[in-house]
C-alpha cells in the first residue's frame, strides 16, 4: 500500500492562517496522512504571496512576517512604521481581520518581503503597490510547483 | 513533520508552527517528560522552550525513519 499520495486540495492552518495548499504532498505515518513538504521552502513561498496579493494584510498575517524575520514586537515597530511595540501589539490582535496599519507602512513591509525573497521583481511590485489595495478576504493559495520562485 | 493531533493542538492554543521552531531551537530537553510509547514501540522526548515572544512551550517529539515528528505542544503559560 502506498505511503505517499497528492491531496489535491489541503487548508493548512499551521501558519496562523488558513492557507489553501493546491496539490498537497501527503505521507502516511502511523496511519495518519501528515504534510509532507519543505516547511522553508513553503514558508518563503507563503511570504511572497502575502506581499503580492491584491487584499490587505490580516493581524495574523502580520505575526507570521515577523516572526519570519525573527523580529520581537520592538525591532518590528522601529523597522517598519517607527512605531512603538504597542502598535504592534495592536495591529496583531486583529487576527483574522484587516491590521488597519497605515497603506505606506504595509506597503514598506510587502517590498522588505519582495527584496529578500525575489529582489528582481522589486520594481515591479513597487509600482503594482502604488495604490492601496483593498481590504477584501482572500486567502493565500500555494501550489509546492511555485517553490523555486522563491530565493 | 506536524501530526495530526499537534496540529489540532497548536489550532486550539493558537500556536504556530514558527512559535514550535523557535522553542525548539532555543529549548532545553526535559528528560523528566520523556515517555515511552508501546503502541508504536518508540521514545517520545519532551523538549521545552521558548518563542520570540516569551511564550513557554512544551514540545513532545519523536523520531521515524528519517522524519522528526511533532507529537503535541503545550502552551505552558495557559
Amino acid at each position: 500500500m502506498s505511503t505517499t499520495k497528492i491531496q489535491k486540495n489541503y487548508t493548512d492552518f499551521g501558519l496562523g492562517f488558513a492557507v489553501q495548499i493546491i496539490n498537497a504532498p501527503m505521507k502516511k505515518i502511523e496511519g495518519e496522512w501528515v504534510l509532507n513538504l519543505n516547511f522553508e521552502k513553503y514558508e518563503k513561498a507563503v511570504l511572497l504571496a502575502l506581499a503580492l496579493r491584491p487584499a490587505r494584510l490580516t493581524g495574523n498575517e502580520i505575526k507570521f512576517i515577523r516572526h519570519f524575520f525573527e523580529m520581537d514586537l520592538k525591532t518590528f515597530g522601529k523597522r517598519f512604521g517607527d512605531v512603538a511595540h504597542s502598535a504592534v501589539i495592536k495591529w496583531e490582535k486583529t487576527g483574522d481581520d484587516f491590521s488597519n496599519m497605515n497603506w505606506a507602512t504595509e506597503k514598506d513591509i510587502r517590498l522588505a518581503i519582495t527584496d529578500k525573497l525575489r529582489p528582481k521583481i522589486l520594481r515591479k511590485v513597487y509600482a503594482d503597490l502604488k495604490e492601496a489595495v483593498p481590504q477584501k478576504h482572500q486567502k493565500v493559495k500555494i501550489d509546492p510547483k511555485d517553490f523555486k520562485k522563491v530565493a | 513533520m506536524f501530526m495530526g493531533h499537534a496540529q489540532i493542538r497548536l489550532q486550539e492554543r493558537n500556536v504556530t508552527r514558527q512559535e514550535v521552531r523557535q522553542a525548539l531551537k532555543n529549548g532545553y530537553h526535559e528528560k523528566r517528560k520523556d515517555e515511552f510509547n508501546q503502541e508504536y514501540n518508540r521514545w517520545n522526548y519532551s523538549v521545552r522552550g521558548k518563542t520570540l515572544d516569551k511564550r513557554n512551550l512544551r514540545i513532545a517529539l519523536s523520531f521515524d525513519h528519517n522524519s522528526m515528528l511533532v507529537i503535541t505542544v503545550i502552551d505552558l503559560d495557559k
